[in-house]
């Protein structure tokens, strides 16, 4: 009988470091200590929206409130782009009335989840020394380090103080490249585009196997050549990541290229192969011009794709299974994004009006409005301050910090995944009251 | 001073670096030839293939018809046009240095504008400018109708002007972040003196138009000047490459781009000594980029650039593509080629955003490794399914099989592995082994990094 790919490659182990993923993850949630039962490791879900998201046009103001006349300020400064009262989704859950915001009404999923208690709504999240470009903002945004030249991401270094093994399929982004938040200083989390195409090309017959142990002993290049090593071990790693994935199957076709990539993740999360954090990216929100149209297209485009993440229907048609209880109890997502964009719009016609780069703007997290006693679960309804707007008469350029992206961090970090070293200095601990 | 005359690692790396990899008649012709030579024979390239430009032209034409739809196949074709054209040009530095400048000024497909047309005119606008002025070329490429539909230019009028184009002009064109020299005042007051420029779609002409364009006065990197009209943005373009740290920028993009990465440091207070020669360079010569390249590629620094520091260059996908193709000889102008490159993490007129591609290890991941190992096979592929005129070196012959595909030796691990291979497959077909073998070298650290 002939081995399949993956026997093949569990039977090669001890040959120059071509070591299938499964066997080293026993020892890998070693690092956090007690319990490294891998099913029970909680997971995240990081969506990058990347062009700079209008964070005035997801949680929009539906009303002034005293000493802020936010939505006097906002049907001023946008007379072509701000949404009437009546359009906007409600958070009228009873302890967040009082704030008077809604939600885009595209965004009728992610209300729902609201409603239920799964969705945070995190105000004003920015870092000291704004920056307006995206590249500079992104950078910070996926290092977690504003201040400072980016050399690793946030996740990155969870994995260094993890201390992952070269083939630890630990992190995952969804994409062709490994994206700054999941570069640490000494280990990295890995991607993938798809399960079908983390394949070699020429199949798994015994000529093609021969030239994949080959293409694995590159990973032995010497170190007196740092980027050729790099390039080699990456060989290694990935056809060890051929092994892990063989046979799994690809999730199908959701309805978007986006809602596939969220599917994806949670085929990656619901394998048990160790798989903590995925990222994935969405782009198009650098809504210069044409914005509402644009806007609402890549909204509901979001909201689609988190209803077939949960509840596996795609506006109402069955493309997967929902996402399992067990699964759905220790998944959190998280949407970010550069920035938010100016208060008032640009250009003068309807059709051409947007918005330039920005500065705060709200995160949205969805996850378990409840636990099992003694687990942690997110709490869902408004969180933070809303940033000034300034008044009608004199209405402020941009939002202003309310909640510093750090602090953010530190509670998914700590809170969620349970990572127990403290990451940032004093002031910056994690936000109260965001998971219970 | 390095020797005078080249060595056959030499002309190896120089052109695996800026032309797409060397032949063996590379080798023979420029090994022991003073290494001056070489670089002033690349710079001065032979022609330009005239079949080749009548194709360009058809393509810049075909879309004044209108009617291009996304996924019609239109820009596919145009990418394996480019793709061949690297491939068999005889001057294949001025192509390193037109694909270079489509990642400076990284523009994109649109729907529905721009489209593969007004691409391929600023494609060639590059091509034009790629070893001549670059004051000249930046200066073009603001009015260029694709950059004035991929930046906005075209919707930006008085009184609320669109910040997009002059933003990216500072940050990613001119000036860098690398000490940031502009502020955010700059750029709004840049935005409004680039106002009231218009596309005809259907020519790709541009005009400009004095009613859409905010004609108060404007004070941009701490000049102050009234209405100009429509060279106005000759004037904005002009007061940032008067900046101090614009020739340092654009020298360590030609650095980056050409030779190693030479750190994100601060260009004013702390350039690398190669970054800061050629960037006087450029300075001295009123930007001229063919002074600029031959400085840079003459220097030691390039020529014996420090791998052990990490100062060696991730091929990026296009390169490999042509690369690989030159060797075998077989045409890159085919789509399965252009798939492979997209799953690479490049598709030519569709940079994933206007800052370009990555650079470095960040080409690297699982996904980018297994299409890497794809474009080797494919490449065999198409070799071994028509007649190219090459003849393969024995599977046993992996100097031989290395110099093919332009390696002037192979580093020890290579050679363990490949012969890792050969000993255990003793019993395969010699076609077979001669066919692994191949793929193995285009996959190499050797290949792949240079």
């Amino acid at each position: 009988m002939p081995l399949s790919r993956r026997q093949f490659l569990a039977g090669s182990g001890g040959l120059a470091g071509l070591q299938l993923a499964r066997p080293l993850l026993g020892q890998a949630g070693a690092a956090f200590g007690a319990d490294p039962r891998l099913a029970d490791r909680r997971r995240l879900i990081v969506i990058f929206q990347s062009g700079g998201n209008d964070g005035l046009n997801t949680v929009v103001p539906r009303g002034d409130v005293a000493g802020a006349p936010r939505y006097s300020v906002y049907r001023k400064v946008r007379p072509g782009l701000g949404y009437a009262p009546t359009a906007t989704l409600p958070l009228d859950r009873p302890a967040d009335a009082g704030h008077a915001l809604g939600l885009n009404p595209k965004l009728t999923t992610m209300h729902r989840m609201y409603r239920e208690g799964r969705v945070a709504v995190v105000q004003g999240v920015d870092y000291p020394k704004h920056s307006y470009s995206h590249f500079t903002s992104g950078d910070v945004w996926q290092s977690g380090e504003p201040g400072q030249a980016p050399d690793s991401g946030w996740i990155g270094r969870h994995l260094d103080r993890a201390g992952i093994s070269e083939a630890e399929l630990r992190a995952v982004a969804i994409g062709s490249g490994i994206p700054l938040i999941m570069r640490g200083r000494s280990r990295q989390g890995s991607a993938i585009t798809s399960i079908a195409s983390t394949a070699f090309v020429d199949g798994d017959g015994a000529a093609a196997r021969a030239r994949h142990l080959a293409f694995a002993r590159y990973g032995d290049h010497p170190g007196n050549e740092p980027v050729r090593q790099a390039f080699g071990r990456l060989a290694r790693s990935t056809t060890s990541l051929v092994g892990t994935l063989h046979g799994v199957k690809q999730p199908a076709n959701a309805g978007s290229p986006l809602a596939n990539q969220l599917l994806l993740a949670r085929t990656m999360l619901q394998l048990d192969l160790g798989v903590e954090v995925v990222f994935v990216q969405t782009g198009g929100y650098d809504t210069h011009t044409g914005q509402i149209a644009r806007h609402e297209k890549l909204l509901d485009d979001l909201d689609a794709a988190i209803e077939v993440l949960f509840d596996g229907t795609y506006r109402g048609v069955r493309k997967a299974e929902p996402m399992s209880p067990s699964l759905a109890a220790r998944t959190l997502v998280m949407t970010i994004s550069e920035f938010g964009r100016r208060i008032g719009q640009n250009g003068a016609g309807q059709a051409d009006a947007g918005t330039d780069h920005g500065a705060a703007a709200p995160v949205l997290l969805i996850g378990p409005a409840t636990a099992p006693r003694g687990a942690v679960h997110l709490v869902g309804g408004i969180h933070g301050d809303h940033p000034k707007m300034g008044t009608v008469a004199l209405p402020a350029d941009n939002l202003a910090m309310t909640t510093d992206v750090r602090r953010l961090y530190q509670s998914v970090l700590q809170q969620w995944l349970g990572d127990p070293d403290p990451l940032y200095g004093k002031g910056l601990g994690p936000l109260p009251g965001l998971f219970a | 001073m390095g020797a005078t005359t080249a060595t056959a690692v030499d002309v190896a790396r120089l052109f695996a670096r800026v032309a797409f990899g060397a032949t063996p008649a590379d080798l023979d012709a420029w090994t022991g030839k003073p290494y001056a030579d070489m670089v002033e024979s690349l710079l001065a390239g032979a022609g330009q293939p005239i079949a080749d430009e009548a194709q360009r032209i058809v393509f810049e034409r075909q879309s004044l018809v209108g009617g291009e739809k996304r996924g019609d196949g239109r820009l596919q074709k145009a990418q394996g046009w480019w793709l061949e054209r690297m491939r068999t040009t005889a001057h294949p530095l001025l192509e390193r240095m037109t694909l270079l400048w489509h990642d400076h000024f990284a523009t994109g497909r649109q729907d529905p504008f721009p489209d593969t047309g007004m691409l391929i005119a600023q494609n060639e606008l590059l091509r034009s400018h790629a070893l001549g002025s670059f004051a000249d070329m930046v200066t073009a490429i603001t009015i260029d109708p694709a950059m004035l539909h991929w930046l906005d230019g075209v919707s930006s009028a008085r009184p609320l002007a669109n910040e997009n184009y002059a933003r990216e002009l500072f940050e990613l064109f001119t000036l860098g972040k690398y000490p940031q020299t502009y502020t955010e005042r700059d750029i709004r007051e840049a935005a409004r003196a680039l106002t009231g420029w218009t596309v005809n779609n259907a020519l790709h002409t541009v005009s400009f138009q004095a009613a859409r364009h905010d004609a108060g006065t404007k004070t941009v990197l701490g000049s102050t000047f009234g209405d100009q009209g429509n060279t106005e943005y000759e004037t904005v373009v002009a007061l940032a490459l008067a900046q101090p740290v614009a020739p340092r920028f654009i020298a360590y993009k030609l650095v980056l781009g050409l030779g190693y990465d030479p750190g994100a440091g601060d260009l004013l207070a702390r350039p690398d000594p190669l970054v800061a020669r050629v960037g006087d360079t450029l300075r001295r010569s009123d930007w001229d980029l063919g002074a600029a390249v031959r400085v840079l590629l003459n220097s030691d620094e390039f020529r014996y650039a420090d791998a052990a520091r990490g100062r060696q260059i991730v091929r990026e996908p296009a390169e490999l593509a042509v690369a690989a193709c030159k060797a075998l000889n077989v045409p890159a102008d085919q789509v399965a080629v252009t798939n492979v490159l997209d799953a690479m993490g490049q598709r030519l007129f569709e940079p994933p955003d206007v800052s370009g591609w990555s650079n470095g290890t960040a080409w690297l991941s699982p996904a980018t490794m297994l299409a890497r190992y794809h474009l080797s096979v494919l490449v065999f592929q198409l070799f071994s399914q028509k007649a190219t005129g090459v003849t393969l070196p024995a599977s046993a012959d992996i100097d031989g099989l290395g110099r093919l595909v332009g390696l002037a030796g192979v580093s020890a691990n290579t050679r363990a592995a490949l012969r890792s291979y050969l000993d255990s497959q003793a019993k395969a077909p010699e076609a077979e082994k001669q066919a692994s073998m191949l793929v193995l070298l285009l996959t190499s650290p050797d290949w792949m990094v240079v």
